[in-house]
């Protein structure tokens, strides 16, 4: 029957590590993604819940070294509201004040958001930007494992990832952004208010005397996984923001992604608007 | 001017005065319970000994159902009762008597009720309903309109061979004149989308028995007394042994107007256990077991002379009825007073055809099928504007009627004040310069300016034999009213409305007025809330039956004070001098005088207002309604060229509304219609195919959000209708009429695009822009399908 039979709380990652064994337990951070889809009875409700807010160590910003280090469990709202971030995060901290509404924001957290992997999940390409690591943890013999995955290799589908059963995501990591550096992101929606995205892009450009030194290209929505755009980068790289660099760099992004059509959006309407928002944005870039 | 036949001279000097609540605004009476979550819901609802209902839908478009095994649900520990066609007598019912309670032999549509159980808690019920086996044999699907009506198409149902099942025709004139007489002429094929309500609170039902056999249902229905007769014949009880009390209705716009299926089921479930059931619909099942707005293809031709003088129009109307039929079919009984009446045309033609379909099906919604006309009938309008050469304006202008007028369709409009709200829309809009003026598109961006009038009932409907409303009233102790009224709230706010029309009347706070308006045992009958009749209807009814208490009160403290009554008036809960004001008794006083003293008496009246109206005669023609309403819109929009986004950036909107009750409640109600209208032209569709609905969710299906909506200016023009209560017409429905049809004339003048279907998706109009600019990607978007990967 489909009744939660055993809730979980574990306050250190050791005993969560321990607990979540071999991943038969549901992972419980905010869920905003978990209940619409147990309420739905899309997926039977597990018997074991392990809910991961307890652990401290899951929550905050905290600069480690050279990284800046994002818990599992800090919430969109104060990712969105972090002066560090904010400043050195590109575009994250807007894209996660663009997820939902406040009463979302105020549940959903940057882990779950993550290990949900849909493809229009709104942290993922400004994570992209900022080639940022997630860090998972498991249960070892000498108590707790951990690994580091680069974000782009940790997306394997919509709705999977690399992550193992018995693993779980405690960080993000990555290195602050110079100022040198500029960040751009939009998602696009039928409505602004409470959209999942039908199509997402975003640019990280470093320029140096008009020529683009360093650039990073993601997409969201427009592939089973958020995806890295390469191509367009390659068009950027060592360029100026000419009109017709603009247009080649578009035209590479219209062409790497892979969207479909769904009650959302045509897959060509999606490769349309995808153009349109990085044409936009690089628009932007030059005459900044 | 003349009200009611109750006013009395004493009336006449009294409306001089300042009126202490009428035009105020007045927050609504059951507001602070909501607001603060004290209000008690159906599913806050729980008796003892209750058990949960479920439904087991088709889930299939068009199946014959070869067999129904319930053994192991039957057998799951905590199921109290499974029920099949097979275990209930199945009466027909709906307005095409194509429907019954459970589905015996075919299911035409996805959503229709094969099974129910009842059990101890709503999961036991969810889980016995999965292991409900049910053996079907596909038959083909009839997914469109276009394939119900092609050669050799599947029959749906046996009565209706063609797959129509309805015609609503209509005349008035001589087409063939109107087009002889025209200098232009312009012919569109319009496509209007599937739309559902969106109530916040869904679809729900407690049923109970007592020991003798009576029936109490905690229902959340519109119209209870037709309600309670209509189901009476279903389920075998006579009506006077059912009692329907509705808790606080969480929104109807149209969508309890009907007996739908899970009512009469939860009923049966109630009678095999012989325990309370509640059934209660969650959003996926709100989304596609209840029915929608009529998707509708309309083809419409209509003509002006060189002058701007319309001649004609011709109308072609296809419904998509759905798999069975609900009252929601016979919208284009409505459809044709907005083709006949809005604006003066002497020459129109309605032709319908209600087609079945294997889809969902449909019923009413808030404009009954006007929405739909308007659309139409204001986009032709401004393309006739166009080829004239004319303002969209000035040819509205010069075709709204004015006040005396009797329309093609029998019409009387003793009150008209469509010019006034032309002007003043457009004035408050800055019509002027922002339609004409100059609107180049900057950065990809254009703007442009729309505009789109109503007509609609105003003073109720005759479309039963009776259109009225009862209201008993009695004037209790230290001045205590209760009122006890026919009608219903749902939200709209007509309790307040009634509040402070019996207050106004007996000069007391609003706070001593009590209204008892949702149980059918205690409540006078009224027709129910539909035709956005009840402000006016029962309005009118709780004032007349306020008017007599006042006269009994003013002639017992007459007697009391040695007063002429016509020298003294109720204020503020005191008997005062009429010239002065000077306090002489408080009426509390007065009340336990009249008990304990003179004649006692208890000042208990009633009243049963039937409106001036006719029933319509075999054309459909005559004074259908007491009043009529009008109103225009204007919308300002921004256009995205390269993406298809269009954002209202400012509406104004101008409704003649006879006169105000309730300032706040009317701003809320033309503020909502303006919200839900919104949505209807540009996010809002649930998506059918081949039967099976693809956006059951609030993720999908969009809903306009806080965010979206523009500042919106609304004007009230004060036409103050001899029939009406303090002159006051009908409001509830009209504000989303027009809402479509400006927003669409304002892309078209941003653009120069004309879109013939809503909704104007970003996709859509991306699509049309670019066909228009002659990209050949044009007819690569459109529709789509799959579901979603997030
Ligand atoms: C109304 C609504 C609107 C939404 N709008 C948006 C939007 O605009 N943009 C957007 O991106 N998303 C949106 N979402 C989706 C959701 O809110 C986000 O994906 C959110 O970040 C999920 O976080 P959570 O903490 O609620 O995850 P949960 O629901 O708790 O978990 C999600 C998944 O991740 C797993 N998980 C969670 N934490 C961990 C961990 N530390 N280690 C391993 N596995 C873990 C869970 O087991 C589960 O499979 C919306 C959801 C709703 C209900």
């Amino acid at each position: 029957m489909t009744v939660i039979q055993e809730y979980l709380a574990p306050r250190t990652l050791e005993e969560l590590t321990r607990l979540v064994g071999d991943g038969e337990a549901a992972i419980y951070a905010g869920g905003t993604d978990l209940g619409p889809r147990w309420n739905k009875d899309v997926v039977e409700k597990p018997a074991t819940v392990i809910d991961v807010k307890a652990i401290a160590e899951l929550h905050g910003v905290r600069v480690d070294g050279e990284e800046v280090v994002i818990g599992a469990c800090t919430l969109m709202s104060q990712i969105e509201a972090d002066p560090m971030l904010r400043k050195s995060a590109g575009a994250l901290a807007p894209a996660a004040g663009r997820v939902a509404c406040p009463q979302i924001r105020n549940r959903a957290t940057i882990g779950g958001n993550l290990c949900n992997a849909s493809p229009a999940a709104d942290t993922a390409v400004p994570l992209i930007l900022l080639d940022a690591e997630v860090e998972l943890a498991s249960v070892g013999d000498d108590g707790v494992v951990r690994r580091r995955v680069p974000i782009t290799e940790f997306f394997t589908g919509p709705g999977s990832t690399c992550r193992k059963p018995g693993e779980v995501l405690t960080c993000v990591r990555f290195k602050p952004l110079p100022d040198t550096t500029s960040c751009a992101w939009d998602k696009f929606g039928t409505r602004p208010a409470m959209e999942i995205a039908v199509a997402s892009v975003g640019v990280m450009l470093e320029q140096a005397d008009g020529v683009v030194k360093r650039a990073r290209v993601g997409y969201g929505s427009v592939a089973p996984t958020p995806l890295r755009g390469h191509k367009a980068e390659a068009e950027l790289a060592g360029k100026r923001l000419t009109a017709e660099v603009i247009e080649r760099v578009t035209a590479a992004a219209r062409d790497e992604i892979n969207p479909i059509s769904d009650v959302r959006a045509g897959a060509e309407y999606r490769r349309t608007v995808i153009g349109v928002m990085l044409g936009r944005m690089l628009n932007d870039a030059a005459g900044a | 001017m003349i009200r009611t036949d109750v006013a009395t001279e004493a009336d006449a000097k009294r409306t001089t005065k300042e009126p202490s609540f009428i035009g105020k605004r007045v927050p609504k009476l059951d507001a602070p319970d909501k607001a603060t979550g004290l209000a008690r819901y159906l599913d806050d609802i729980k008796l003892p000994r209750m058990l949960y209902g479920k439904i087991l839908f088709s889930g299939r478009p068009h199946a014959r159902i070869v067999n129904i095994d319930t053994a192991a649900a039957k057998a799951l520990n905590g199921v109290r009762a499974v029920i099949t066609a097979d275990d209930i007598e199945l009466v027909p019912f709906g307005f095409g008597s194509d429907n019954t309670a459970l589905k015996k032999g075919t299911v035409t549509c996805v959503r229709d009720e094969v099974a129910a159980v009842a059990a101890d808690t709503p999961q036991i019920a969810a889980e016995a309903i999965k292991l409900i086996r049910v053996t079907y044999e596909d038959l083909p699907v009839v997914a469109s309109v276009a394939e119900a009506l092609a050669d050799g198409a599947p029959v749906i149902h046996e009565k209706a061979p063609n797959n129509i099942p309805f015609n609503f025709d209509y005349l008035h004139g001589d087409i063939e004149q109107g087009i002889a007489e025209s200098d232009v002429i312009v012919e569109d094929t319009f496509n209007l989308q599937r739309v559902t309500h969106c109530c916040l609170g869904t679809s729900g039902i407690i049923a109970e028995f007592d020991a003798t056999g009576k029936l109490t249902l905690h229902s959340l229905s519109q119209v209870p007394f037709l309600y309670t007769h209509d189901l009476s014949r279903i389920i075998g009880i006579p009506p006077q042994r059912i009692r329907v009390i509705q808790p606080p209705i969480g929104g109807g716009f149209g969508s309890k107007l009907d007996v739908h299926p899970f009512e009469p089921i939860c009923v049966f479930l109630a009678k095999a256990t012989q325990r309370p059931v509640r059934m209660h619909f969650t959003r996926e099942e709100e989304f596609f077991a209840t029915p929608t707005r009529q998707p509708m293809i309309i083809r419409l031709r209509s003509g002006a002379k060189k002058d701007g003088t319309f001649t004609f129009r011709d109308v072609k109307m296809t419904l998509d009825n759905g798999g069975r039929t609900s009252w929601g079919a016979t919208t284009p009984w409505i459809s044709m007073r907005t083709f006949s009446s809005l604006y003066r045309v002497p020459h129109v033609r309605q032709d319908v055809d209600v087609v079945y379909t294997n889809n969902i099906y449909a019923c009413a919604f808030r404009g009954y099928g006007n929405p739909q006309a308007t659309f139409t009938i204001e986009a032709q309008i401004d393309s006739l504007a166009e080829k004239i050469g004319m303002d969209p304006l000035d040819i509205r202008l010069k075709n709204a009627q004015e006040p005396g007028e009797t329309t093609g369709q029998g019409m009387v409009l003793r009150t008209c004040g469509l010019a006034e709200c032309l002007d003043t829309a457009a004035r408050n809009a800055g019509w002027e310069v922002k339609h004409s003026g100059a609107q180049k598109p900057t950065h990809g961006i254009a703007r442009g300016m729309g505009m789109a009038s109503l007509f609609h009932v105003g003073g109720g409907a005759k479309i039963y034999r009776s259109d009225g409303c009862g209201t008993m009233l009695k004037v209790d102790d230290f001045g205590g009213v209760t009122v006890q009224t026919g009608s219903s709230e749902i939200g709209q706010g007509s309790e307040t409305v009634i509040a402070q029309i019996v207050a106004e009347e007996l000069g007391l706070p609003i706070a001593n007025i009590r209204i008892i308006n949702n149980d059918t045992a205690l409540t006078p009958w009224d027709v129910g809330v539909h035709a956005s009749r009840t402000t006016f209807i029962a309005g009118n009814s709780a004032l007349r039956a306020a008017r007599e208490a006042r006269g009994k009160l003013l002639d017992a403290a007459a007697a009391m004070l040695k007063r002429d009554a016509d020298e003294i008036d109720l204020a503020d809960g005191k008997v005062v001098d009429g010239d002065t004001g000077e306090p002489l008794e408080s009426i509390g006083k007065v009340i336990r005088g009249m008990h304990f003293g003179g004649k006692h008496e208890l000042v208990m009246t009633t009243d049963f207002y039937e409106p001036p109206s006719k029933a319509p005669d075999k054309e459909q023609k005559g004074d259908i309604s007491a009043c009529y309403a009008f109103g225009t819109h204007v919308a300002e929009v921004e256009v995205d060229l390269d993406t298809g986004v269009v954002k209202v950036l400012g509406f104004s909107a101008a409704h003649d509304v006879g006169r105000v009750i309730n300032q706040l409640g009317i701003e809320g109600q033309v503020e909502g219609g303006i919200a839900q209208g919104i949505g209807y032209a540009l996010s809002e569709e649930l998506k059918v195919e081949g039967g099976y609905v693809l956006n059951p969710t609030f993720t999908d299906y969009k809903l306009m959000t806080t965010q979206e909506l523009p500042e919106i200016k609304t004007a009230f023009i004060e036409t103050q209708d001899p029939a009406g209560p303090y002159g006051a017409k009908g409001i509830a429905e009209a504000p989303l009429v027009p809402v479509a049809a400006a927003i669409a004339n304002a892309v078209y003048n941003a653009t120069g695009v004309r879109i013939t279907e809503l909704p104007l998706t970003p996709e859509r109009v991306l699509a049309k822009l670019q066909e228009a600019r002659g990209d050949k990607s044009g007819e690569t978007y459109g529709e789509t399908c799959g579901q979603p990967h997030g």
